[in-house]
């Protein structure tokens, strides 16, 4: 039995998770504490906090282990940055800076942050980490394990089979080739920051029309066999990180998005980008079509569990469902690097003997607000607080009466879905709602969609399909049912899908409580349901962080467990 | 725009007297201010460059009063680091669009890119006391630069940077007088209070002195590392040799165990 720390760092969303005893106690991701959004660096307050949540100090862990070998990485690094010389010179001081400056003595800062021996400090292959980390927590025995990302020490895709606690290696794609710096590279292209504007680039895609497929087969060409190779000259991943896109891509396509430039969908050009986006997606389902195929000939197997960045794509996570094959397709909510950070705790939690942890149902694996504080906090500000006996129904009444309520109860969410925790929850109906959030709290581009959350027996009743592995966690979308599709107004996307979240109270029992509710005052039981924070911050963690956001954002309310703060009508 | 105090915090946010401890380096920075402007506003790029400074420097300001709000054992202190927080929030929000504006207006017109700061964490790393102190001596200086600034805005006929500068600076006086209240609050008495606040003086010089420190070693570094680069550059040939870029859907050899 043993107490195993994993943490990811040193890219982005840094994490930290707690696994004792095989079970998975608490993961956190470093930016809800640090307030600093995708933080990438050491996850030590992460870390403190999931411990501090256990019960426990740093001289009770048994081992801590770090999501990626820092020495292969740099190894990779230094090829790549050789092989490409000289076009390598501006990114090769900085690329080493960054290995020998820090990542590559990870291990000893890790060691030295938490006071934990050396010798407890160890570290685990990068895909390695994400296939655990999707696998090990799903429902199956018996899975393919696909992992799609950037890139790790030296893979950026790789195929696995996962069985029982074991996970086989089957085969991978190598970097410089990846389906992520892909799709980063596109993303920079259109104009979105890369390893955020990637939600961004999904939700435009909606708006175009994929026509430009013979352009993407100079980009991107797909083998019979799941295989992929990227016309390296259209990318600058090689060479210079930051870039991600070459000249030839613009002369493929034409001149880049300009960052930062408002986005008007009545406008040609703009339109013209929407349909880059579009193809870009259909591209990538497809890759990625052609790997689910592969992995399921190589494992025979009837499930099939996503781990990597690409793995929150919710559109080809829908498809891959309906097309490879697949019975059943299970997604971690945080399936990103900051997952990392479960996969490799749980690797060294099987390695020292302890079981595998049973399914997770729950993203809810973060902190609880210390009410009573933020009761005196809220009455120091000034501000009209006061109790509630039934905060599901007074949620429920200011939806019905279409007001924007901000709903931060229980533990918070794991990953980048808010999933009812810790929420901005809204009646789904009108579109006018989406503008009022899009333009006064959340400040995004006019064309990203928001999510509907429903209760899990009613999915059938306005989406065509049922709920899945994928549905609890937000990462997949469904159509919204024709008929349906003028009470939903404000969650249903421009292709008439939405990326629903179904609700079981087992699950995320705060938020079952507010759409029971609603169903008991005879409305629908569906809230719009996006992320508690403004544009640009990470999600609300603390008590402290809500009354900041309330200070800052026109909600109508704001309920925190048990308190309520509203404005006037 | 004065936060909203319930009526205890009301009752002590009058201005104080300011400690003339906390005047010395601020009047240097006022000064240089002063007879830089002329220079760092003297076209739309240079100035958006400078706004654009101010709203990572507010943004970053957020973040540690965020986190001040997170661990400060005192429910009404939180109250303050919030509401101050909320002020920085909402000043990088309005040094951003300016800069935008700015930018746009420039003979090369240009984007800047999104607001990312970072925080040093200094309530944890000076605690309560000395973060106070800090605080207020950054408070001080900022708002002796912009008075400063105002001043040059106004014979400049700079009337939309003016304005702005204007309405951050309600902020930043009250910012002044508040952590001062609170910090001779935390301390025993008036001598306390100086020790605190010279303490942090002298952190300050010494971190202005590692951050020039720095800013040379990156400069040798990264000329030593291109002189590395150039030495290198036989290595290229056999790496493309030894080890060329593997294509397709490799077989994978099962990885080493967890070191």
């Amino acid at each position: 039995m043993a107490c195993v720390l994993g943490i990811s760092a040193y890219y982005h969303d840094a994490a930290a998770a707690l696994v004792v005893d095989g079970q998975l106690v608490a993961a956190i991701q470093e930016e809800r504490l640090s307030r600093i959004k995708h933080d990438p660096g050491l996850p030590i307050s992460a870390a403190l906090a999931c411990l501090a949540h256990a019960g426990m100090q740093p001289g009770d862990v048994d081992r801590v282990a770090f999501y990626e070998e820092p020495f292969a990485k740099l190894e990779r690094v230094l090829v790549h940055l050789l092989r490409h010389l000289p076009r390598t010179w501006r990114s090769f001081p900085r690329a080493l800076a960054g290995q020998l400056g820090r990542k590559l003595w990870v291990l000893d800062q890790l060691s030295e942050a938490l006071a934990v021996p050396r010798d407890r400090v160890v570290s685990c292959e990068h895909h390695r980490s994400h296939a655990a980390s999707a696998f090990l927590v799903s429902p199956f025995e018996d899975a393919a394990v696909l992992v799609v990302d950037g890139v790790g020490e030296a893979h950026a895709t790789t195929l696995w089979h996962g069985q029982g606690q074991s996970l086989r290696p089957l085969a991978s794609v190598d970097f410089p080739h990846s389906l992520g710096l892909l799709y980063a590279g596109l993303t920079a292209y259109l104009g979105f920051a890369v390893n955020e504007g990637e939600y961004k680039v999904m939700g435009l895609a909606a708006w175009g029309r994929p026509r430009f497929r013979d352009e993407f087969t100079k980009i991107i060409r797909l083998h019979p066999d799941g295989a992929y190779e990227l016309e390296l000259a259209c990318f600058a991943h090689m060479s210079d990180a930051e870039l991600g896109f070459g000249p030839a891509l613009e002369r493929l396509l034409g001149p880049r998005r300009p960052p930062g430039k408002p986005w008007d969908l009545a406008d040609p050009a703009d339109l013209r980008y929407a349909d880059i986006a579009a193809t870009l997606q259909q591209v990538l389902e497809e890759a990625l079509l052609g790997l689910a195929r592969r992995a399921r000939e190589l494992t025979h197997s009837q499930y099939l569990c996503l781990a990597g960045g690409v793995a929150l794509n919710a559109l080809a996570n829908a498809r891959l469902l309906r097309e490879s094959g697949f019975a059943r397709i299970f997604v971690q909510p945080a399936a990103g690097d900051a997952g990392g950070a479960i996969g490799a705790a749980l690797l060294i939690s099987q390695q020292l003997g302890d079981p595998r942890p049973p399914a997770l149902t729950s993203a809810a694996l973060g902190l609880a607000i210390d009410t009573p504080r933020t009761h005196a906090i809220a009455r120091a500000l000034g501000l009209p607080v006061r109790r509630i006996s039934d905060p599901a129904e007074t949620t429920a009444k200011l939806v019905a009466q279409d007001r924007i309520v901000a709903h931060a109860r229980g533990r918070f969410e794991w990953g980048p879905r808010a999933l009812g925790q810790r929420s901005i929850v809204a009646n789904p109906r009108a579109r006018a709602t989406r503008d009022r959030l899009n333009k006064l709290i959340k400040e995004r581009e006019p064309f990203r969609p928001f999510a509907p959350a429903i209760l899990s027996e009613r999915t059938s009743d306005y989406f065509a399909g049922e709920p899945d592995d994928m549905t609890p966690f937000m990462t997949t979308v469904a159509p919204v049912r024709p008929d349906a599709r003028d009470r939903l107004a404000a969650v249903t996307h421009e292709d008439g899908s939405a990326r629903l979240q179904t609700v079981q109270a087992a699950r995320a029992p705060e938020l079952h409580a507010v759409l029971t509710a609603l169903a008991t005052l005879g409305e629908d039981p569906i809230v719009l349901n996006t992320s508690l924070n403004g544009a640009g911050e990470p999600i609300v963690a603390s008590g402290e962080d809500a009354l900041g956001f309330w200070l800052r954002h026109p909600v109508d309310a704001l309920i925190i467990d048990d308190l309520i703060i509203e404005r006037d009508p | 725009m004065r936060p909203r105090l319930s009526a205890p915090l009301a009752a002590t946010s009058a201005p104080a007297p300011e400690h003339p401890a906390a005047r010395v380096r601020p009047r240097l920075s006022a000064t240089l201010a002063r007879r830089l402007s002329p220079l760092t506003w003297r076209t739309p790029a240079r100035s958006a460059h400078k706004l654009f400074s101010f709203a990572l420097a507010e943004q970053g300001s957020m973040l540690d009063m965020q986190l001040a709000a997170a661990h400060t054992p005192s429910p009404a202190r939180a109250a303050l680091y919030l509401r101050h927080a909320d002020d920085e929030a909402r000043h990088a929000q309005m040094f951003a669009r300016h800069a935008q504006r700015l930018a746009g207006a420039a003979r090369r017109p240009f984007t800047l890119p999104p607001l990312r700061a970072d925080s040093e964490r200094l309530f944890e790393a000076l605690g309560e006391r000395d973060f106070l102190a800090f605080v207020h001596h950054g408070e001080v200086r900022a708002r002796d630069q912009f008075e400063a600034y105002l001043q040059w805005f106004a014979r400049a006929g700079r009337d939309a940077e003016h304005r702005l500068l204007s309405a951050i600076l309600v902020d930043e006086r009250r910012h002044c007088d508040y952590t001062r209240e609170l910090l001779a609050e935390l301390c025993a008495d008036e001598h306390e209070l100086r020790r605190a606040l010279r303490r942090v003086a002298r952190w300050e010089l010494g971190r202005g002195w590692l951050r020039a420190g720095r800013f040379v070693a990156e400069r040798v570094y990264v000329a030593t590392m291109l002189v590395l680069y150039i030495l290198a550059a036989p290595l290229a040939l056999l790496v493309r040799l030894a080890r060329p870029i593997r294509r397709g859907l490799l077989p994978t050899p099962a990885p080493s165990p967890p070191e």
